[in-house]
């Protein structure tokens, strides 16, 4: 059958004129938005290959101001929400002299993209067929509540906890007593928390009011600690276009050069380190690169 | 319920197996019609994985190319005294979905199974008596032997563009390879892959301590390919993005990149995506169709002379229990196979023998790579060893592998006692990530009587149809296992690679179906030479209704201490040949 969908992949020639179809498209759909298709590093890398030599690690051509402004805000998260995480996001991930944290990084923006998704866990699709029995732990997590829904109430559940034990809200505690609070969580102190364990509204209000009205639901405060690392360390470290790891800071951190075509020219370069140019998912896409973003 | 124009073959799922052999079946028999179902999309290098593949949170952690679970899972648990529940997120496996199957987002790590290991009962009992293996263990024997599947090892590996050097050509043992491997009738058609830093040093190391290592198979094409249907591979870039994602420069060897292409090619086979097979259709003397649900969700009745099931191993077993085919087994009664055997792969992750080792003073580069990149022996592999006066039998590969590692999931492992999390976290990353490397065995699972699948009881999939249930754990034998290889075998080679930091583990809690291990998941219609002891005969094909095939991990009566993927295929090919050259003509069982 002759599919004009199913190239050779093998052919460098017709995979660079793909591309090239492909960029092509791409700017023309963009155009309107001011986007430029760059000339991304993959026909040139293709033709090295091509000719039999090594592909180098050709860099997205960076045109700052080149592409649209991209908006930054919640969709997920109310301004509280946000706060509360970004405290607790900057404690699993602070600031240092190794480079920004979880704050800096955008962590809060890629958990807020994720919850707006309540089909999904960390790992993708959810089974989310009853009955929902608890079962052992060797079984995974049977309930039914979305992650968005753990999250709204491990949130409540942060700031109840900062309020019993310090008379404030957990985004105004120190660092310190912001540790304390997710180190106990660790290990599952308390059993539970969420809602119920408010002693005040969350934000300043009539005194009393949420706190009574709320009906009080909690989750497992370990797993909810649990998840919490997940979804930091994920934002930290997912290519910035999911809204985190901005600069790329969390590959920064650690040597990761990110959504590179290939190392066809340094996997046999034993113990040398890489120089080439980090780059986004958004290079490769031919999307202009920005710094910071 | 519509029913559509009968076809000569229908083929029930898209991956390794049924791509074989509709490519096969194409070629061979010009006058047939073939159709596959494929519960997935189809999804090529283009458009799909050109350039949009690198992408760690969508496709290593958020599972894109997998099963989809909102639609169909499994329940699972440890033992029949337990009540199962399903597997709500991923996940210890990760079955495949769409054209192509488990092999696009396969890592491509290639062997052949051992050639003893097709009379695995016969060898263990002849070699160490009748009382030696557990009383529980229901091991046996395929039906076939490494010399009748050799030349199908062949055709799969010329097909697939396998990487490797031989250590066995046609009795003659060869330097630089394997040398427990059976017999080649020709060396691999590709050299080795450019292998990274880290798993040098374990082969230096594990040579230090007398160990022949040899560069690990690889599905990773080092260079432009054409295989003998005309279909070419692209050359790999190390990119470091394999396992989990489709290939941006077709180098990975699928059926996406080989059989399939070649299939559609001849014009006789039309494959419908984002169909969901739900009963085989029969008689009880032949099948006579597959129903499923089509693409819009309307159920549709597809008959046909010939139907191949390779719908991979759980949906294989599950159809085959919807449908009334077989027995399904009773592990009480000792009753039925369907069902029967189930095992898997002692792994990497939570539980298994694994070394991590860091170097303060050497950069391995862990981001490149490609998904079969390393370094292998196999001296205490399966019985490459003497068990006479062991506690336990089995084994498996030992590798150090560079497959890429993305730092969502692959920031760590980090040296024992760093911090998960904090200032002190973020220094342990920053230190090690880079530094590091790790290896470990592949070992062997067994199968035991209280190893097994049925339908489960109360738990559906999104069409209504009963999940299927796994009931399974570890025994004594392989938690014996583990803890030698890693005390004898691991740590050895640890110390020899002269490394900062070193945490090496042998220890194997109950399986846990909540962490990624293995997608090496076997069993439920096993193969043999009898209908007491077997779904199907060694051509897969189903006692008692000889127009029906069975293809894939499902027909392994036991797991062995490899990756199965070229078993697969070569089983494919055996199955393929056997309906092209014998099976069209004479019908019937065949012999």
């Amino acid at each position: 059958m002759d599919d004009p969908q199913t190239p050779t992949p093998a052919d460098a020639g017709e995979m660079r004129a793909l591309l090239h179809r492909r960029r092509f498209l791409g700017a023309g759909a963009l155009g309107a938005a001011g986007a430029v298709a760059t000339a991304a590093a993959i026909p040139l890398a293709l033709a090295q290959q091509d000719a039999g030599l090594a592909a180098p690690e050709a860099p997205g051509t960076p045109q700052p101001g080149a592409g649209p402004a991209l908006l930054r805000g919640y969709v997920s998260l109310s301004p509280f929400q946000a706060a509360v995480l970004e405290a607790a996001c900057e404690r699993l991930i602070p600031a240092d002299d190794l480079g920004p944290g979880a704050k800096e990084a955008g962590v809060v923006v890629f958990i807020d993209r994720q919850l707006a998704n309540e089909q999904a866990g960390f790992r993708g699709p959810y089974y989310r067929q009853g009955p929902f029995t608890p079962g052992e732990p060797t079984q995974g997590d049977q309930s039914i509540m979305t992650v968005r829904e753990r999250f709204r109430i491990g949130i409540l559940g942060l700031e109840g906890e900062a309020q019993s034990r310090f008379g404030q809200g957990f985004a105004a505690i120190s660092p310190a007593r912001q540790e304390a609070i997710l180190a106990d969580l660790e290990q599952g102190k308390p059993d539970t928390f969420g809602s119920a364990s408010l002693v005040t509204p969350p934000t300043e209000g009539a005194p009393g009011s949420l706190a009574d009205l709320a009906p009080p639901v909690a989750i497992p405060a370990r797993a909810f600690f649990t998840m919490l690392l997940s979804y930091t360390q994920a934002g930290f470290f997912a290519d910035p276009i999911h809204g985190g790891n901005l600069g790329m800071a969390g590959w920064r951190l650690i040597g990761f050069p990110g959504a590179q075509l290939g190392y066809a020219g340094w996997i046999g370069k034993h113990g040398e380190e890489f120089t080439g140019t980090y780059q986004s998912l958004a290079d490769v896409q031919g999307f202009a690169h920005h710094e910071g973003e | 319920m519509a029913t559509l124009p009968h076809v000569d073959v229908l083929i029930v799922g898209m991956g390794v197996a049924g791509g074989i052999i509709a490519n096969e079946l194409a070629k061979r028999s010009p006058g047939l019609k073939i159709v596959a179902l494929e519960r997935g999309p189809y999804r090529a290098t283009w458009p799909d994985f050109i350039q949009d593949h690198f992408d760690e949170w969508r496709f290593g952690v958020q599972s894109e190319l997998h099963q989809n679970l909102a639609n169909v899972t499994v329940t699972f648990r440890n033992k029949d005294a337990q009540s199962a529940r399903p597997m709500r997120q991923y996940g210890a496996f990760k079955p495949g979905n769409g054209v192509g199957g488990a092999a696009v987002h396969w890592n491509g790590v290639s062997w052949r199974y051992l050639p003893y290991f097709f009379e695995y009962r016969t060898h263990l009992e002849t070699r160490y008596g009748k009382t030696f293996l557990p009383e529980d263990t229901t091991i046996q024997d395929w039906g076939v032997s490494y010399e009748e599947l050799e030349p199908f090892y062949t055709q799969y590996e010329q097909t697939f563009g396998i990487a490797g050097k031989a250590g066995n050509l046609n009795g003659a043992l060869q330097p630089g390879g394997n040398p427990f491997e059976g017999p080649r009738s020709t060396e691999y058609p590709q050299p080795p892959v450019t292998i990274a830093y880290g798993p040098t040093l374990f082969r230096d190391g594990a040579a230090k301590v007398g160990h022949q290592p040899f560069p690990q198979p690889s599905a990773n094409s080092p260079a432009r390919y054409t295989n003998p249907d005309g279909q070419t591979l692209g050359a790999c870039n190390y990119c470091g993005f394999c396992a989990g994602y489709g290939c941006h420069a077709g180098a990975k060897a699928s059926p996406m990149t080989t059989v399939i292409p070649s299939a559609l090619a001849t014009g006789r086979v039309e494959i419908r995506q984002l169909s969901n097979a739900f009963r085989i259709d029969h008689d009880g003397k032949k099948a006579t169709g597959v129903s499923y649900y089509d693409a819009s969700g309307q159920e549709q009745t597809q008959t046909a002379d010939l139907v191949v099931l390779s719908a991979w191993t759980l949906e294989n077993t599950r159809l085959l229990l919807l449908s009334g085919i077989g027995e399904a087994y009773d592990p009480a009664a000792g009753t039925g196979n369907v069902g029967r055997n189930y095992t898997y792969q002692t792994g990497a992750v939570v539980g298994g023998a694994i070394a991590n080792v860091w170097w303060e003073d050497k950069l391995t580069n862990r981001f490149m790579g490609s998904g079969s990149n390393g370094y292998a022996i196999d001296e205490f592999n399966s019985d490459n060893f003497d068990h006479k006066d062991l506690d336990f039998f089995g084994g498996g590969s030992i590798a150090c592998n560079n497959p890429g590692s993305a730092p969502i999931l692959g920031s760590g492992p980090l040296p024992p006692g760093s911090p998960r999390w904090g200032a002190g976290w973020k220094q342990a990353v920053h230190d090690w990530y880079n530094r590091s490397a790790f290896f470990t065995m592949q070992g062997e699972s067994p199968a035991y009587r209280q190893n097994y699948m049925d339908l489960d009881p109360t738990y559906r999939d999104a069409w209504g149809n009963p999940l299927l249930r796994i009931t399974f754990n570890w025994t004594d034998n392989e938690r014996k296992m583990v803890r030698y290889i890693a005390d004898n075998v691991l740590q050895p080679i640890a110390d020899a690679m002269a490394p900062t930091h070193k945490d090496v583990r042998g220890d194997l809690p109950d399986f846990d179906i909540t962490p990624y291990q293995s997608t090496h998941v076997q069993g439920g219609t096993i193969m043999g030479t009898s209908p007491e002891t077997s779904v199907v005969n060694s051509h897969g094909q189903v006692w008692g209704l000889p127009n029906l095939f069975v293809a894939g991990g499902s027909t392994f009566p036991q797991n062995a201490g490899y990756n199965p993927t070229g078993t697969v295929g070569a089983l494919a090919y055996r199955t393929a040949d056997a309906i092209a050259s014998r099976w069209l003509k004479d019908g019937g069982m065949l012999g």
